[in-house]
């Protein structure tokens, strides 16, 4: 019988609360994610989706319980460690952020210069990102001059080119029609094809229903296999 | 497969570390809202330069105006229109003691053949300067004597003094004899020091008489002496009348500057003053600077969220708004150096002094502004790397 593989998350009686605030964040959940998940997580506004992208992220840490990324516990993690582990973890946001005034190959080599990597490499790295997502031949115009599709697919570009571990999305298909949401979804499909663990945040049905598993949160609390 | 993109390529980026232009992005993109920012960085630098760069000037001019208050060394050249003996010139120091001259006392150098006389009695010629003094020296209070008395130079036979200097230089001692005019003398005393005729610690010096009895041509002769404080421009001016009536244009007489100590005192007090205005104008740079650069940080908070969410730690958020703000500080201070130097110019050529330019400040203004800069830019800098980027990018 072989070893369940070490997942890429974990949490055991993880729960969040904010400094000021009667009531938890985030109430006490137990959940795993493994290498290859593709999860959709739903819920209404204020039900804690924010907290829980924060504590996924690593960009804030849980209250009390205990957590692990990739095998580390990251109640003992330093504040650098946590940094270093959040490279493998890249964003998508509904708002497609982007550098305004700056080309499109800019805005995709922005993550390289904080991981780190040669600048010898930047642009191979940026251009097979943005083959991927299929605006190669936009790489020299500025951000601000695409459309609104366009500059979501930019964004998944920017979030693959260091080639994370896990993408977490957040309403990634919220501003856009349904063709270009359906091209977002497919360009999030590869990259989970190609290894990455994808949690995503959305209200959008269609979205939700690509995803294999599907969690809701509601009130703080975040419910495991929600029916489609 | 990859394309190539045509993007623009900014010549020199190939050797940087990609951070620093990252850091160095804004500026080169915004280069004049850089120079409005630094503004404050400038006008503080400027005004550095500026109030140190008058200060030298206005030292220089009070130097010249507390010279003329305050010296009251008198100095008197009879080198013209006396033989050496005339009346004027052996009265010289009585009459001036008479008009208020004090501790004055006359010299004259000697073109004669000197001397080393070892024990056998062998002659070396040496290049020694051979100085004639009044017995009014005694009164001199800043000359000052290592060994023997003046009685002893001006009573003893054949006695001569020596400098300290030659005793270290040539190895003459007390006791030691030398010729001088074919006349053995022997060193009976040492001129230790000197404050108004340093020339004495390199010298043979002799009694007048002796000098004159001597002969030769007589050389740079002068009598000195020392007015009451604010007097010494009058009593110089009176001197050729006193001691040749008939003919006063044989006579030159002169205050010899020496203000120092009133110098100091005076420049400590304007200094003062200037570097309380200098500090202020550094700490207003430091505040437009740290305002502005707070918020441009402000205003750009999203691309910072943005830089976290792709990875940027705090560390490298802080150390790019930090280079920022230490390269704007030191455009700032470049241009405030500029602009100072060019006012110190324009200042100088007005008050038709010569420039006093502040080389230390020059030096260490750039790095100063730079420095001034960073720091002005940690509270800006800190905002940037606290930022979090998920609750800002959704709630914005």
């Amino acid at each position: 019988m072989t070893e369940p593989a070490e997942p890429l998350i974990e949490w055991k009686d993880v729960t969040k609360t904010y400094p000021g605030r009667d009531s938890q964040a985030l109430s006490t959940t137990t959940l795993r994610i493994d290498n290859d998940a593709h999860i959709a997580i739903t819920g209404p506004s204020g039900s804690g989706k924010t907290t829980a992208l924060n504590l996924l992220g690593l960009v804030d840490r849980p209250s009390t319980g205990r957590a692990w990324f990739a095998g580390t516990d990251l109640s003992r993690a330093s504040n650098r460690a946590l940094t270093r582990l959040r490279r493998r973890i890249a964003f998508v946001f509904q708002e497609f952020y982007l550098l305004e005034a700056r080309t499109v190959l800019e805005n995709v080599t922005l993550p390289l210069i904080y991981h780190g990597v040669p600048r010898a490499e930047h642009t191979d790295a940026a251009m097979a990102a943005l083959e991927l997502v299929g605006l190669a031949d936009l790489a020299a115009s500025r951000a601000n001059q695409l459309s609104g599709g366009q500059r979501q697919r930019v964004t998944l570009a920017r979030a693959v080119v260091t080639r994370p571990r896990l993408l977490l999305c957040d309403e990634p298909t919220g501003s856009l029609d349904a063709a270009n949401a359906d091209a977002v979804l497919d360009i999030i499909d590869t990259v989970h094809g190609q290894g990455a663990a994808v949690v995503m945040v959305t209200h959008d049905p269609r979205a939700a229903s690509r995803a294999p598993t599907r969690w809701g949160v509601s009130e703080g609390r975040i419910t495991l296999g929600v029916a489609a | 497969m990859n394309r190539a993109p045509r993007v623009r390529r900014v010549p020199g980026t190939a050797s940087r570390p990609p951070l620093l232009d990252e850091a160095l992005g804004p500026i080169r993109a915004q280069p004049w809202k850089t120079l409005l920012t630094g503004l404050g960085v400038a006008v503080a630098a400027a005004a550095q330069v500026l109030l140190m760069g008058i200060q030298g000037m206005n030292e220089s001019a009070l130097i010249e105006h507390v010279r003329q208050m305050t010296s009251n060394e008198v100095q008197t050249d009879l080198s013209r229109g006396f033989a050496p003996g005339d009346t004027p010139w052996r009265q010289a120091d009585a009459t001036l003691a008479g008009a208020g001259l004090a501790q004055s006392f006359t010299s004259w150098r000697l073109q004669v053949e000197v001397a080393a006389v070892d024990t056998l009695g062998t002659r070396t010629p040496a290049a020694w300067s051979t100085v004639a003094l009044s017995p009014a020296v005694e009164t001199r209070e800043d000359i000052a004597l290592a060994g023997g008395s003046w009685d002893d130079l001006f009573t003893t036979t054949r006695a001569v003094f020596i400098g300290t200097g030659l005793m270290r230089q040539d190895g003459l001692q007390l006791g030691d004899t030398i010729s001088v005019a074919g006349e053995p003398m022997v060193v009976r005393g040492v001129i230790a020091s000197s404050a108004s005729r340093p020339d004495l610690l390199l010298s043979v010096v002799l009694p007048d008489t002796v000098a004159l009895r001597l002969g030769g041509v007589p050389e740079a002769v002068r009598t000195t002496g020392f007015a009451p404080p604010g007097a010494a421009n009058t009593l110089a001016s009176a001197v050729p009348t006193l001691l040749s009536p008939e003919a006063p244009h044989t006579v030159q007489a002169r205050a010899v500057p020496d203000a120092a100590p009133l110098l100091d005192a005076v420049t400590a007090d304007v200094a003062t003053g200037a570097r309380y205005v200098g500090a202020i104008a550094i700490l207003l740079g430091f505040l437009m600077v740290a305002l502005a650069q707070y918020s441009a940080v402000v205003e750009h908070l999203p691309a910072y969220a943005l830089k976290k969410s792709v990875g940027a730690s705090g560390a490298q958020l802080l150390t790019e708004v930090g280079i920022q703000a230490g390269v704007i500080g030191a455009v700032g201070g470049l241009v405030g150096l500029a602009a100072g130097l060019v006012g110190l110019t324009a200042v100088a050529a007005w008050r038709d002094l010569v420039a006093y330019v502040p080389w230390g400040l020059v030096i260490g203004l750039p790095p100063l502004a730079a420095l001034v800069g960073a720091l002005a830019g940690m509270g800006a800098a800190a905002r940037a790397a606290r930022v979090d980027p998920i609750t800002f990018i959704r709630r914005n």
